[in-house]
């Protein structure tokens, strides 16, 4: 890493005027990390309103006992839905997204070292996420159609339900049973447990899940191994790894905790499929042969394992990125370095290292034994050390600064209250008797929304704030920023605290209902109340960004005055991001470069931050030495990478392989010489792809 | 010298965008990097790791159900069906294909076309006489009645090694492909890095391989003479006793 | 101009410290060796004893070699030698905890009744 004895400006080279790349076709074909961070970030966006939308289903539904609004089969599938979706469809990508977008540029890059495996992954990540949503689709309508008959009836009879139900029953496409799809929403939880996705116990659904998870693995590797080579490998001239931004150590973290941790569950699934489809018995106990039970040798607890060895890293990859924003937001808003900076580096690497090993925790009541039982407790209790030096941090980050609360800084500041909250009963549950007490309960509801909501959602949601000036080069409306805070904080407390007290007092998970004798329905029409507030401020966002977008505001480089790299650069950033690769000395480069009072001794005499800038905007007027870039620049221009076609051919292929496989059932045969065509399609498509691929001709 | 020379005036063209196939051919193969390290080189030594995770979970998922089927008394049973000469030779000629693999690497270093040629195809060629003996021993065993569905053995079994010869299979077909790169002209040292990211590829699954022979074939099952098989299981048992007496004790 | 040069010279030594084609020979000789050995005392009955210890330092040594020559670890930057090290105890770690627990637990709970 011998990336100091550099020259001073790197590579001098001043772009051709290029013409604005626009239209759809452009967004298809592009490998800007930008723009596939907008994407992802849209994308993850819509998938945060259906899996709301799950979550108001599921609160209406709990709002009064012995509630009738979904069946038991219905509500099954929104809880399981809404996890899956918000899990790997909402958090993972947003935080994707902001990987894509700032850590280039906190980088001091053109691109990521790979960019159209960048494009591959996004991609691929809309496939999986459609595999998984199919069914969603069709089935949340006829949700909402249920729900409109009931109400219909409750104020005027029956007339309309049995109109709907006519409906459906000459749904006019015979080759699918009824609705197409809305039967195989998955129904069996976000974790899969063995055996109920065997075929004994379910249908058609698991396939959707298990196919749609996969596909998922597969983009989301992909990006974790292009961030850790541009991490590695893409930091500007005398960017040492300890005087890289905080964030870029949180995607390289989590980037490594993903490439580690999804091939437990990549591998737990093809187990699955080959239990569901060839006959295997992995995880199988029991087989029902000619109606009597035999033991088969197959095993739950092995799912049970491979997929906490995969889950409990994933939990640090949906809140280590949180972590990582939040350390960026804070600093910023307080005028102060962040306090502590390599011990905040260490807790991150000791948080992804130590998540290797407390997987069992969320196996306690499978009677594991008392040595696992021990041992795993141990090191879920000592987790929370490099965990409370984070919140120490930050505090002290705050302590004497000059704060000033921004939308985004509310957000932070949120995010290290809630999280307290949340972290102080996972360490509960590190205590073995008490985890004993709460498993399946409300309470773990309470305790992981309490992570993830207050913590991994809320950083989003901050870092929206922070970087949506970067991205758009307008401001979203503080006024109206504070409002969606304060509502969301509110809402968010009104309906995760009391599951608490539900939990303790013994309601279970996942049941579709409660009796009126339970006595919970207090505390479930208190977050009922709660969620609605939680709607109205997403509600509150979306006219915030409706009414950001029509503005007429354009904001400078740095609207924040922060002090890493990505701020050196014009809002939005122009396609190759920085005209000249700037030479870093320092943390905070901008920040050195801006209040540093020692900066004459260094002889330089201007802050290499505003020299960039003047540089862009101004370059006839910048001063040392352009004359010189200037002359050198003539001969060549930046080298960008070309769009390509091949990463959406690719995902193409993917979904088509998958879907294949899915529709490939005695309504909709589609088969030739046994292979069934689509996904034939889908393969050669991905095989000519990937060839494709690797002959493109340079760009 | 000249075409070191060659090689940074080419370089001169990129900093800081990506590395991937668009400057692949025709450009450098090792653009300046902050570690100055080949970025798609590195790409694969982590998805080598990345692998070890896959192939980790697969083997620990064999060993997990290793005797169950002697114990269950669900037969075939891999003591009865396994036939050890034969893999032996297989085991044999991956290990040697992982030689040739290396003189190819070696040959396009010193420009050395011909001999890339010829070695890349006697590895292809060797992979490929691999998978085709896995396939005549799933063949054989699948007559003796062991299938994926006989008993758990057979499960984990053919997944298992059907995974590893998938990972063989795919590194056929990218040997294949460099030699034909290769024949069209493709291939100038410059382009080492080409063939030592396909070596590395190859050579884990060697290595895999390794693995598999000896804990799946190897070391034998449950009714094994002297019980040779519980010694591994057994010192950690014995490890684990001890620490559960140890914790029993504890005045807590 | 400079970086590349710089670069190039960090390549350089790993390049030449590339093994011979007769060191390749020579490991591939003893790779086929061990293998031999591996087969060979397999049938042995008086190794028996030492047979699953043998058999694993056995194949511990190939797998030395081949990484190490082959994969051209033992020469190549540290940062390889350490993403691929810090792969493989992750996931001997993580494994050799879960396989002892499996060796702990019933896996076969009793039939339910009929």
């Amino acid at each position: 890493m011998a990336s100091i004895a550099q020259p001073r400006i790197h590579a001098p080279a001043l772009p051709r005027p290029k013409a604005a790349p626009s239209g759809l076709w452009s967004w298809l074909t592009t490998v800007d990390h930008k723009r596939i961070a907008v994407l992802y970030g849209v994308t993850a966006f819509i998938f945060f309103l259906v899996g709301g939308l799950e979550a108001l289903l599921i609160r209406a539904q709990l709002t009064r006992p012995e509630n009738n609004i979904v069946d038991a089969q219905r509500y099954n599938e929104l809880f399981t839905m809404h996890g899956t979706t918000m899990i790997f469809l909402v958090v993972m990508p947003l935080s994707v997204a902001l990987f894509n977008l700032v850590v280039p540029l906190q980088l001091g890059a053109r691109d990521v070292a790979f960019p159209r495996l960048n494009g591959f992954s996004y991609w691929t990540f809309l496939a999986g996420a459609a595999i998984l949503n199919i069914p969603v689709l069709f089935a949340l309508p006829e949700v909402f159609i249920r729900i409109a008959g009931v109400a219909w009836t409750n104020f005027f009879g029956s007339g309309l339900l049995t109109t709907v139900k006519t409906f459906f029953d000459f749904w006019p496409f015979p080759w699918f049973n009824g609705w197409p799809f809305a039967q195989y929403v998955p129904d069996q939880g976000w974790y899969g447990y063995a055996p109920l996705t065997e075929r004994l116990f379910s249908g058609r659904e698991i396939d959707f899940w298990a196919l749609g998870l996969q596909v998922l693995g597969v983009a989301s590797m992909a990006g974790a191994f292009n961030f850790i080579v541009t991490i590695i490998n893409l930091r500007a001239p005398g960017m040492t790894m300890m005087r890289m931004p905080i964030f870029s150590w949180a995607t390289l973290i989590t980037s490594i905790l993903i490439v580690m941790a999804f091939p437990a569950i990549t591998i737990a699934l093809v187990l699955l499929t080959f239990d569901r489809f060839g006959g295997t018995m992995f995880y199988r106990a029991f087989s029902l042969v000619d109606g009597t039970l035999v033991t088969a040798g197959g095993d739950p607890m092995l799912w049970q394992h491979l997929f906490w060895i995969f889950g409990h890293p994933e939990v640090y990859i949906l809140i280590l990125p949180a972590f990582g924003l939040v350390s960026e937001i804070i600093p910023v808003f307080s005028r102060k370095p962040l306090f502590g900076y390599a011990v905040m580096v260490y807790a991150i690497a000791a948080i992804a290292f130590l998540g290797f090993g407390v997987w069992v925790h969320h196996m306690f009541t499978t009677g594991i034994g008392p040595t696992p039982t021990a041992a795993f407790a141990a090191a879920t209790m000592l987790i929370a050390i490099p965990t409370g030096v984070k919140i120490l941090n930050w505090a002290a980050t705050m302590w004497g600064g000059s704060l000033s609360f921004t939308t985004a800084m509310l957000f932070a500041v949120g995010l290290v209250s809630q999280f307290v909250i949340g972290g102080l009963s996972g360490v509960m549950h590190a205590v073995v008797p008490v985890d004993t007490q709460h498993n399946d309960s409300y309470f773990v509801v309470a305790h992981f929304h309490y992570v993830l909501f207050g913590g991994s959602i809320f950083a989003l949601l901050g870092a929206l704030y922070f970087y949506w000036p970067k991205v758009f080069g307008k401001l979203l409306d503080e006024r109206l920023g504070k409002l969606h805070f304060w509502l969301t904080f509110l809402g968010f407390n009104l309906t995760f605290f009391p599951m608490h007290f539900l939990g303790l007092a013994g309601m279970p998970r996942r049941y579709s209902t409660y009796s009126f004798e339970s006595g919970w329905w207090f505390w479930n029409v208190i977050a009922t109340i709660g969620a609605l507030f939680i709607a109205a401020s997403v509600l509150v966002f979306l006219i915030n960004v409706l009414r950001t977008a029509q503005s007429k505001q354009e904001v400078g480089p740095n609207p924040w005055d922060a002090g890493t790299l990505e701020w050196a650069i014009p809002s939005p950033p122009p396609v190759y991001n920085f005209r000249i690769i700037p030479l870093v000395t320092h943390r905070d480069q901008l920040w050195h470069d801006k209040y540093d009072r020692h900066q004459e001794a260094h002889g330089r005499p201007d802050g290499l931050a505003d020299a960039i800038v003047e540089l862009d905007q101004h370059p006839e007027r910048a001063a040392v030495g352009v004359a010189e870039l200037e002359a050198q620049a003539e001969e060549g221009s930046i080298h960008l990478p070309n769009p390509s076609y091949y990463p959406l051919l690719c995902g193409i292929g993917i979904f088509l392989l998958a879907f294949g496989l899915l529709i490939n059932n005695p309504h909709f045969q589609l088969g030739f010489f046994g292979i069934p065509i689509v996904s034939g399609i889908g393969f050669v498509l991905l095989v000519t792809s990937i060839y494709g691929w690797s002959f493109e001709p340079a760009g | 010298m000249a075409t070191a020379t060659a090689i940074e005036l080419e370089l001169e063209t990129a900093h800081g965008a990506g590395h991937d196939g668009h400057d692949d051919h025709g450009h450098a193969d090792h653009p300046p990097t902050s570690t100055g390290l080949n970025s798609r080189k590195m790409l694969m030594w982590l998805f080598l790791a990345s692998d070890c995770m896959f192939f980790g979970t697969l083997i620990s998922t064999y060993i997990s159900t290793r005797n169950r089927s002697i114990e269950l008394g669900t037969p075939p049973y891999p003591n009865e069906i396994f036939d050890i000469p034969y893999t032996s030779v297989s085991a044999f000629v991956l290990l040697m294909s992982s030689l040739t693999m290396v003189l190819a690497l070696s040959a396009i270093q010193r420009g050395d076309n011909r001999g890339l040629r010829i070695w890349i195809a006697a590895t292809a060629l060797l992979g490929a006489i691999f998978v085709g003996g896995q396939f005549f021993e799933f063949t054989s065993f699948a007559h003796e009645g062991l299938t994926l569905s006989s008993n758990i053995f057979g499960s984990s079994f053919y997944v298992l090694t059907g995974f590893h010869g998938a990972h063989v299979t795919i590194g056929v077909a990218w040997l294949m492909s460099l030699l034909f790169v290769s024949l069209r002209g493709g291939l100038p040292p410059e382009h080492a890095a080409d063939v030592e990211i396909a070596g590395l590829y190859w050579h884990f699954v060697d290595i895999v391989w390794i693995v598999i022979f000896t804990l799946v074939y190897l070391i034998p099952y449950a009714d094994g003479p002297e019980g040779a098989v519980e010694a591994v299981p057994e010192a950690f048992l014995r490890v684990l006793t001890i620490g559960e007496r140890f914790l029993t004790a504890l005045p807590i | 101009m400079t970086d590349h040069a710089t670069a190039h010279a960090e390549m350089a030594p790993h390049e030449a410290a590339h093994a011979s084609n007769q060191t390749y020979v020579r490991i591939a000789f003893i790779l086929a060796v061990i293998t031999i050995v591996e087969v060979a005392i397999y049938y042995l009955p008086s190794v028996r004893p030492i047979l699953v210890p043998a058999l694993l330092i056995l194949s511990i040594a190939k797998f030395i070699m081949v990484v190490g020559f082959f994969m051209h670890l033992k020469f190549d930057h540290r940062l390889y030698r350490f993403m691929f090290a810090a792969g493989l105890v992750l996931t001997l770690g993580v494994y050799l905890a879960a396989l002892a627990m499996f060796w702990t637990s019933n896996y076969a709970p009793p039939l339910p009744a009929a």
